[in-house]
């Protein structure tokens, strides 16, 4: 089934592309953008239930990331670990309950598939001081190399639970819970001020 | 007034860069590079300040963050910053600053009445004097407050900008000056993450002061070069302006980086302010020098008696020198170097030395330059009233316990103390090392092998005060902490030469006689006298922290940094025992006052705390809606119409809804999906209730106990699948329930195979309610909605609105009711929708408040309005909820507890007032006797309370009109319906109400199920 409707963002009664903040030499040094519209399933399982494990395979095409904070990823999907036992899938919007039935399908009663594509709002942050604004609110280690691609983590980020991802080499993701989405975001976007920064079309 | 105490030259200002300020509203001039303190002194102003208690003239002490008595407000308005140090404050142009604790002015200060009366003000004085009559101390503190003061908080809110910083580092080093930059050095080069934090504006620490020489060359040479090696290193950070104040477990740190507090107030353009850093380190290395101390002697507080370093710090870095004619009162070496940099520099200068016959090299280099010097002497009194203007010396006796012979007047227009050095152990102490007293050296210093938290301490603060021994700890620390840290293998490259100057021992001295009852300040911001400590010991004060707060000794701004250890040693003398069986009080963060704005970073007004809102709240702000906080969110209240008042709007949607059809936004609500074999398992355990027969596509209501038996959160949970079921809970209450969940599965039934996981925010909720609500909803879905169908308690899916929904028949009004979910990025769309087909139906938006009525019709409780974690199901009137049969479920054991089978429990009730226009406050207590007049002062014991109460249109009274209901826990409640009970009122009215069973609208529940 696809959406019938448009999803609203969070995000939408403030989000205005262009430049903002100091005006620095050398231009904005961190460029924000919300994540949208994505498909976002919560997974759940014992990794050592072959039929779980298999299943999440053949749903997303990469095997569980066992290590605590690592993400695996193929073609547009990642697959980030979240918690002994549980893990995010995250990929561009295929279209309603699309991704938690594939995943349904392919592990049949193991483990627990639930789709939470409109429960999360995604920020992205990238840039020179991309790190430095996320230091700002978290008490996780940033420095590049330990904060590194293909990397997760959980914090709190002005009193809100957040899952903070590095899809890339100075590029992060911050994913809290929707309602949570608009303060996030102004939170973000103040520290920022200081380096300039860009707010980008919202993009998957 | 010119700078006529500056030096043609030296110094590590720039001449070339005047500076203009103001002081107490007249104008100076400085330069860049000096601190404020500097600057005034270079003007000739030694008066700044009036003392705590007895409003005596104070002036400069010292040249650091250590400054007991230059404190001065700084700035005007909104930008005004009481309590601020003129020693560390570095100079702007268009500075402004003025005294405080003074009135009218600094010169004629009304309060200096206080000295004279010194001799009745002693310690403990405001102790004894005003517990008397007790009712009054709120009268004296207020005047007592007014008068002490020390300066004033701005009135307006703060313009500056903070920010808060985590950062990670292998090797975090408090202190830039030699032991400092040398550990950073060498913990830099392998390659490990470094910060090396210092409070100056530059990094140096002691060496900015000194001619000192290493390796030959003039040591700034080497610290220049260190830094430019630094400089090169990409893991290195230098944060100069930054005081490292707290030092907590595990090695978390904070420190407080002035961003561009010297730029002036408004210049800091797009920066902030102040930054405070929140720093995790693998290995900590203290380099945090040591603080002079003074000598307590007669009349020591008079502005001018300054600290022998402070005085070498203004000449060698500022290129002040304070004064024409100084007098060095030492009990060491140290204090030489300050005669001898003063005598280089044009002054007059003598030397009294406590010691017998001091002969060595630094004292024999001053008696060449031409430095008088009296040997066996003590300053027995001085000169002067806003500023010294000489000192009376005599000769000791043998012991230093008497002064004998006759004195002799040493005219002088400063007098620098050279008491010894206490090494910075602040930090250390903070991470609960412990300290030893070095007899030898009279200092406490670190005890070797007990720091708890992973730190090495070096240098000064070490009790290292030899250039080069204090650059070899530096640079063997470095790579030892940065080998612990996973880095380098820990050896350390030889220590450059440095100046060595060999030292006779220090004499100490904690109390320098004199003939007389003269005042000796040992603390100089609170006032406290050696003769003070010395009555606190004869009244029973022995423990050092009860001699603290009975003198106030170390209790001022600068939180004792210059008198704890002579403080200790009156103390230990006057309780004739050592100053280890003393010991010191407790260091606490932060080293140095830090601004509430740094540690509040960026959260603050909009962004001070989150505001949860659903996908509809653009409609409800643009329809007018009144919001109120329930948990993080912002929920409507009500939606008024243009002039209505509250009660008028609540009125209203009560009887739109249960007229017609009325409509909520219910997705704040908790909702957890649980999956797994073993769902039915964990549901029979949460809830008091039975769930194996519940059918799939069936709800059912529950209430959860905690191990008390006490109700803390309740829902309606539906069955999706075989071992799926859809959980809801309260708002407020979510997350709570969400952690009590995964408590009990991670911690006691680690075997249930159960997964939860919110979805709270999945799901937008627009709850429909009302007689019309069915021909409402069936106009925009395809789901069959015939009773049959679809039946009270009953789940289905399909679309609405053309979204893909599951509806709910879940009733919390008593109406038939709808709870249409769809996924929340239509949750706007699916409300707009209903809002316009509704018109029809006059469809009514309701709040929370008119959900709160018509449930409270219902007698529907609130968990957490109606009950209050004292309340069992039974005591709410839910018997029926509580399986007889269930085995086990969490809770159950508890109901056996004596208090939970004594009877005479609170239980929930209806009230009806006799008068239906009284709605009785929520919160007023049920008057346990009906005596309708109890006599005044009387003890009446309360037999209950009210919890809910409103004024509601759907139930009449004998008018025909609307009338109160109440909900309330009173004491054997369910079997006194009938009785009439009393409320007495915060006003003096006692009202009469009717007990009924809590229900009063649609006792048997046919709306519901229609």
């Amino acid at each position: 089934m696809v959406d019938l409707t448009e999803r609203v963002s969070a995000l939408a009664a403030i989000y205005e592309t262009g430049t903002f903040g100091a005006t620095v030499d050398g231009g904005p040094s961190v460029a924000f953008s919300e994540r949208r519209p994505l498909s976002i399933v919560h997974v759940a399982g014992k990794p050592d239930d072959k039929a779980f494990s298999d299943g999440v395979k053949t749903a997303c095409g990469c095997d569980l990331p066992t290590t605590p904070g690592d993400i695996a990823t193929s073609g547009d999907l990642s697959l980030v670990w979240l918690a002994p036992e549980r893990w995010l899938a995250v990929c561009p919007n295929r279209g309603s309950g699309v991704l938690e039935a594939a995943f349904r399908d392919a592990c049949g009663d193991s483990g627990a598939i639930i789709d939470v594509s409109h429960g999360r709002t995604v920020i992205r942050l990238s840039g020179a001081n991309a790190r430095t604004v996320l230091m700002k609110g978290a008490p996780l280690d940033f420095h590049k190399k330990v904060f590194t691609p293909g990397r997760a983590a959980q914090s709190a980020i002005s009193q809100c639970g957040t899952l903070i991802t590095c899809p890339a080499e100075d590029t992060f993701d911050v994913y809290v819970f929707r309602a949570f989405g608009q303060h996030m975001w102004e939170w973000l976007t103040d520290a920022a001020g200081e380096f300039g920064y860009s707010v980008e079309t919202p993009a998957t | 007034m010119s700078q006529s105490y500056r030096l043609e030259s030296g110094g590590k200002i720039d001449r070339a860069k005047p500076l203009s300020f103001t002081f107490n509203g007249k104008s100076y001039g400085g330069y860049q590079g000096d601190t404020l303190a500097s600057a005034l002194i270079a003007n000739g102003v030694k008066l700044v300040g009036r003392s705590f208690k007895y409003h005596r003239p104070r002036g400069f002490l010292s040249a650091g963050s250590d400054e007991p008595n230059a404190v001065v407000q700084l700035e005007e308005g909104a930008y005004t910053d009481p309590n601020t140090r003129a020693t560390v404050v570095e100079l702007y142009d268009g500075l402004k600053a003025a005294s405080q604790n003074c009135w009218p002015s600094v010169n004629h200060d009304v309060g200096e009445i206080n000295s004279l009366f010194a001799r009745f003000l002693p310690a403990g004085f405001y102790y004894k004097t005003f517990m008397w009559p007790p009712k009054l101390w709120m009268w004296y503190e207020e005047r007592i407050r007014h008068a002490a003061g020390m300066g004033v908080s701005p009135m307006e809110s703060d313009p500056d900008k903070y920010e808060n910083l985590y950062t990670h580092c292998d090797v975090l080093i408090a202190g830039g000056g030699p032991a400092g930059l040398a550990a950073a050095l060498t913990a830099g080069r392998t390659g490990a993450r470094v910060i090396i934090a210092d409070e100056q504006d530059q990094m140096g620490g002691a060496l900015l002061s000194s001619h000192d020489e290493i390796d030959g060359k003039p040591a700034m040479v080497w610290v220049e070069e260190t830094l430019a090696e630094l400089a090169t290193m990409p893991e290195v950070r230098i944060l100069p302006r930054t005081t490292v104040t707290g030092y907590y477990d595990y090695n978390w740190l904070t420190a407080l980086e002035k961003v561009t507090d010297h730029k002036g107030p408004g210049n800091g353009g797009d920066s902030v302010r102040q930054r405070f850093w929140k720093i995790r380190a693998k290995q900590v290395v203290l380099a945090t020098g040591a603080i002079e101390r003074p000598l307590v002697f007669a009349e020591n507080d008079r502005p001018g008696i300054m600290m022998a370093s402070a005085v070498r710090t203004y000449i060698n870095r500022y290129g002040v020198l304070p004064g024409k004619e100084i007098l060095v009162f030492a009990n060491n070496d140290s204090g030489y170097l300050t005669a001898i940099d003063a005598i280089k520099a044009g002054a007059r200068v003598y030397v009294a030395d406590v010691r017998a016959n001091p002969q060595g090299d630094l004292v024999k280099q001053a008696e060449a330059l031409g430095v008088k010097i009296y040997r066996n002497t003590a300053i027995t009194g001085t000169r002067g009233r806003k500023a010294v203007t000489g000192a009376e010396v005599m000769e000791l006796n043998e012991d230093g316990t008497d002064v004998v012979g006759s004195h002799y007047s040493i005219d002088c227009d400063i007098i620098a103390m050279a008491g010894g050095w206490n090494p910075t152990v602040h930090l250390f102490s903070q991470s609960r090392g412990k300290l030893r007293w070095d007899e030898a050296a009279t200092m406490f210093v670190p005890k070797e092998g007990v720091a708890i938290n992973p730190s090495r301490s070096v240098g000064c603060c070490n009790g290292t005060m030899n250039l080069g021994a204090v650059l070899a700890e530096g640079l063997g620390a470095g790579v030892r902490a940065a080998r612990d840290a996973g880095f380098g293998d820990g050896s350390a490259p030889e220590a450059p030469t440095a100046t060595i100057v060999a030292e006779e021992p220090v004499r100490a001295m904690w109390e320098v006689p004199c003939h007389g009852h003269k005042k000796k300040f040992h603390e100089f911001q609170n006032d406290s006298t050696s003769a003070d400590l010395q009555l606190a010991t004869r009244e029973g004060m022995l423990s050092v922290e009860h001699t603290k707060r009975y003198t106030t000794t170390g209790m001022g701004t600068d939180q004792g940094k210059t008198s704890n250890v002579t403080g200790l040693g009156i103390m230990a003398a006057a309780q004739n025992r050592g100053i280890p069986a003393v010991g010191t009080t407790t260091f606490r963060p932060p080293y140095t006052p830090q601004a509430f704005g740094a540690i509040t970073g960026q959260n603050r007004r909009e962004l001070f705390e989150q505001n949860r809102t659903t996908s509809m709240q653009p409609w409800h702000e643009s329809h007018g809606a009144v919001f109120e906080d329930v948990g993080d969110w912002k929920r409507p209240w009500y939606f008024p119409k243009p002039g209505e008042s509250m009660h008028d709007a609540v009125q209203r949607e009560c009887k739109a809804t249960r007229d017609g059809v009325g409509i909520m936004d219910a997705s704040t609500l908790g909702k957890i999906d649980i999956q797994g074999p073993d769902s039915l398992q964990l549901l029979e355990m949460l809830y008091t209730n039975a769930w194996a027969k519940l059918g799939i596509g069936r709800c059912r209501y529950g209430v959860m106990l905690n191990e008390h038996g006490m109700i803390f959160d309740d829902g309606v949970t539906t069955r999706l699948g075989e071992n799926h079921f859809h959980m809801t809970t309260t708002t407020g209450g979510a997350a709570r329930v969400m952690g009590w969940l995964e408590e009990w599965l991670q911690t006691e039934w680690p075997d249930m195979q159960v997964y939860c996981t919110s979805v709270t925010e999945q799901w937008a909720v627009a709850t429909i309610s009302g007689p019309r609500a069915r021909a409402l909803l069936s106009e925009l879905t395809d789901i069959d909605l015939d009773v049959d169908s679809l039946p009270f308690m009953g789940m289905t899916e399909g679309n609405v609105a053309g979204v893909p929904a599951r509806v709910y028949r879940i009733s919390f009004t008593g109406e038939v009711a709808f709870e249409i979910n769809v996924p929340q990025a239509h949750g706007l769309h699916l409300w707009e929708t209903l809002m316009a087909l509704g018109e029809k139906y006059d469809i009514c938006p309701y709040g929370t408040e008119t959900m709160h009525v018509l449930r409270a019709e219902k007698g529907f409780i609130i968990v957490g309005q109606d009950t209050d974690g004292t309340c069992t199901p039974m005591d709410v009137g839910m018997d029926w909820i509580v399986s007889k049969k269930k085995e086990d479920f969490l809770g159950k054991r508890s109901f056996s507890r004596s208090d939970n089978i004594k009877g005479n429990r609170k239980e929930l009730v209806g009230l009806l007032t006799e008068d239906p226009k009284i709605v009785l406050p929520e919160g007023a207590h049920i008057a346990a006797e009906t005596d309708p007049k109890p006599a005044m002062g009387k003890y009446t014991k309360a037999a209950g309370h009210v919890t809910s109460s409103y004024m509601t249109p759907n139930i009449t009274g004998p008018d025909g009109e609307g009338r109160s209901i109440a909900l309330a826990v009173l004491r054997n409640g369910q079997s006194r319906h009938g009785e009439t009970i009393t409320v007495p009122l915060m006003d003096g009215r006692m009202v009469k109400a009717l007990v009924t069973e809590p229900i009063f609208f649609d006792k048997e529940g046919e709306r519901t199920r229609g």
